[in-house]
């Protein structure tokens, strides 16, 4: 069989064989190859290799971190360190612009906190030692404790006027002077920002004590004529109070009579300036001021700080520890703590050894028997500054003469506790109100409050102010109040009680054509027309005065706007 | 020689120019957002007044309502006086000028008033606002300017004027 077939047909019979047996190898093949050199294209095209590789690598990635961190960091980190530096190298101004908004405020908030916290912890150290009285030596006075342990820093002191937010005296330790913004606005700004506050809070007496700017406080201490504001930066100790509260008082006690009688004149307080630079210079601590101040040192200002504080403390601790006098202090302590909390006293003590300077004020009993008992613990006491207060019977007798001088019933209350009064009470209108508080606090030694006044009648207020600005207008040679008008009149009188009013004075008036005597019988016709009402609507007859007037034709008709009229006055 | 200092208050309805007449006259100023944050904004002058000390007047420009009764009264505590303002086109910032000084003198009743009749080069000479302005003046027995900040017309006038009735009370 082989034999009969010719040899190019067993040839081409073999190629259609091979055809149908790898035809679909070959489709196969070719479309593999066409893949494989489309991979080649997309390997080689980087553009395209990363828009495949980009959804996997991150999963890829992230699986491969949680699995193995630490061989991952191994791998990574030279050629991350290396990439960082050489960007780093290349555009460093672009990566501090870049990271300073986030790492430089968490740095300085971290430092601030950290700075604030071992402050604090300092402080409280500092006191705890103060209270126990560690030690056998002469204990050092509030001024040169705070200068030797609080890391703080007094930059200006104002002695501003209560009322009227006037300075009165400054001082600053700024060298500059340039650089301090003018202190009489400041002064000015400062007091009608308190003012502000009592207002939109509705706080009555109470006041702001303290306004915080970044890292600077405006701490204020009050006082009855007079308050005193300390720019302060870092965080003054627990006892930064007690010593400000001491220098606003002897303010007072020094200028009393000047503070009370102020009226522009600022040279009687000129030594008061020496006195709050002298509080600066012994508040302030120069390390830190070179520290706040210092640009060229920035980069050491921090570890002297932290050198500073570390030596002041180990000082600190080392001076309590020698003192001996512990039983001693605190029987005194106990002894002024006592007599603080009665009625009405309010003082401060210094000491100087044996010896104690008492500024302040108590009753003439409470007085008498801290005075006695400080002699018999061995003190020696200089009392002139120690005040007697009248005894409450005496300031309540006062109060009821003052309420009766001003028509109040029942008279006001008068509460004291240890440093204020307290007035409570109900008057007619906000003018005798503040009557009332005036004249009490001219003869109080002690701060008022006076919130507990209450106006009674706000209505009155109102019905008299518009009676004030109010008139009933008449027709040319009529009397006659029209129907319009006696309506408007009855409408205002019933937003108040016409009892209410104490004196009206009803106005009757006409111009000056014709005859007079008829102008004049016309005016008083008005005015009668007019009280008729008032009398209908409950009016005492007896607070009712009827007056005339006949405007000339030269005269204008003042604020309204025609003269046959009936005006008012009312109070 | 220190000067005496005097607290004044420039008071009047809201739009009649008191700021405008504090920029013509005062050295130092605060920031306007004073004004609309808290009500006030304090100013300051010294004058020199012959055969007297200066004086260095504060002044506290208070923010205007159109309501007479809503500045809270305790910005007029210890003023020595008040520049009661008002604008000539405006009738109803004139008929409040009575209710504003009663206000003021219900806590300062020893203030000195000086009025100031404000955007004078706006009304002419017979413009009722004017006429109305003088006859209030007269009425109420107080000192009046008509003042333009705009081109400073009696803007010092009525600063020195106040001044010197709260210096010379006689």
């Amino acid at each position: 069989m082989k034999e009969n077939i010719p040899p190019n047909r067993s040839s081409e019979a073999l190629d259609q064989l091979k055809q149908i047996l790898l035809q679909q190898e070959k489709e196969r093949l070719s479309t593999v190859e066409e893949e494989l050199l489309e991979l080649q294209a997309r390997f080689n095209d980087k553009e395209r290799l990363i828009e495949s590789l980009d959804p996997v690598i991150a999963d890829l990635l992230y699986k491969k971190i949680m699995e193995s961190r630490a061989q991952m960091a191994e791998a990574l980190a030279p050629v991350m360190g290396e990439a960082l530096r050489t960007q780093i190298n290349e555009a460093k101004d672009d990566i501090a612009d870049a990271l300073y908004p986030v790492i430089g405020k968490t740095v300085r908030k971290s430092v601030a906190e950290a700075m604030k916290n071992l402050m604090q912890a300092i402080n409280e150290r500092i006191d705890n030692l103060v209270s126990k009285g560690f030690g056998g030596r002469k204990r050092p006075d509030r001024i040169t404790l705070l200068r030797e342990v609080l890391p703080f820093h007094v930059q200006q002191v104002f002695l501003i006027h209560r009322e009227t937010g006037l300075l009165l005296s400054h001082a600053s330790n700024r060298i500059d002077p340039d650089a301090i913004p003018n202190e009489d606005m400041i002064s000015g700004m400062l007091t009608a920002i308190r003012e502000f506050s009592q207002t939109a809070f509705a706080a009555g007496d109470q006041s702001l004590h303290e306004i915080q700017y970044d890292n600077l406080n405006i701490i204020i201490e009050e006082g009855k004529y007079a308050y005193l504001a300390f720019v302060v930066s870092g965080t003054p100790g627990s006892r930064f109070k007690e010593v400000i509260k001491d220098l606003e008082h002897k303010i007072h006690l020094a200028y009393y009579k000047d503070l009370r009688a102020f009226s522009g004149e600022t040279e009687p307080f000129t030594p008061i300036g020496k006195t709050l630079e002298s509080f600066i210079s012994a508040v302030h601590e120069p390390m830190f001021e070179e520290a706040l101040a210092g640009q060229k040192k920035r980069g050491m200002a921090p570890l002297l700080v932290f050198a500073g504080l570390i030596v002041l403390l180990v000082a600190a601790l080392f001076y309590f520890l020698s003192m001996d006098n512990a039983g001693r202090e605190a029987e005194l302590q106990s002894l002024l703590q006592q007599y603080r909390h009665k009625n009405g006293a309010f003082f401060s003590v210094e000491r100087t050894d044996n010896r104690l300077i008492l500024n302040g004020q108590a009753f003439a009993a409470d007085r008498r028997a801290l005075l006695q008992a400080l002699e018999d613990a061995g003190f020696e006491v200089n009392s002139e500054a120690f005040t007697v207060l009248p005894p409450l019977s005496t300031m309540q007798t006062e109060l009821n003469r003052l309420s009766r001088d001003l028509n109040i019933h029942p008279p006001l209350t008068l509460i004291a506790d240890s440093a204020q009064f307290y007035l409570t009470g109900e008057v007619p209108d906000e003018l005798t109100r503040i009557k009332a508080a005036r004249r009490f606090a001219a003869q109080s030694a002690l701060p008022l409050i006076w919130n507990g006044i209450r106006v009674t009648s706000p209505a009155r207020e109102k019905l008299i102010n518009s009676l004030n600005s109010q008139a009933l207008y008449f027709v040319s040679g009529s009397a006659r109040l029209n129907s319009e008008s006696e309506k408007n009149l009855r409408q205002l009188l019933s937003m108040g009680n016409v009892r209410d009013i104490r004196r009206l004075v009803i106005r009757g008036c006409a111009d000056a054509t014709g005859n007079p005597q008829r102008n004049e019988e016309l005016a008083r016709q008005r005015a009668r027309a007019v009280e008729t009402v008032f009398l209908e609507m409950g009016m005492d007859r007896s607070r009712i005065t009827l007056q005339t007037k006949i405007f000339t034709t030269e005269e204008s008709s003042g604020v309204f706007p025609t003269k046959r009229r009936v005006d008012f006055k009312a109070e | 020689m220190s000067p005496i200092k005097k607290k004044i208050c420039l008071l009047g309805d809201v739009g009649v120019g008191k700021t405008s007449l504090i920029r013509r006259f005062v050295e130092n100023i605060f920031d306007d957002s004073y004004l609309t944050t808290i009500g006030v904004k304090v100013s300051q002058k010294r004058i020199s007044l012959t055969g007297e000390k200066d004086v260095l007047m504060m002044i506290w420009d208070v923010e205007g309502f159109n309501k007479p009764g809503m500045v809270s009264p305790n910005y007029f505590m210890g003023a020595a006086g008040a520049m009661v303002v008002c604008d000539l086109s405006r009738q109803e910032s004139i008929e409040n000028l009575e209710p504003v000084i009663r206000d003021f003198h219900r806590i300062s009743n020893k203030g000195k008033i000086v009025l100031a009749g404000n955007k004078a080069d706006l009304v002419g000479a017979s413009h009722p606002g004017r006429l109305l302005f003088r006859e209030t003046a007269r009425q109420l027995d107080l000192p009046f300017f008509e003042t333009s900040a705009l081109n400073g017309q009696n803007v010092a006038a009525c600063f020195e004027t106040l001044c010197r009735k709260i210096i010379d009370p006689s």
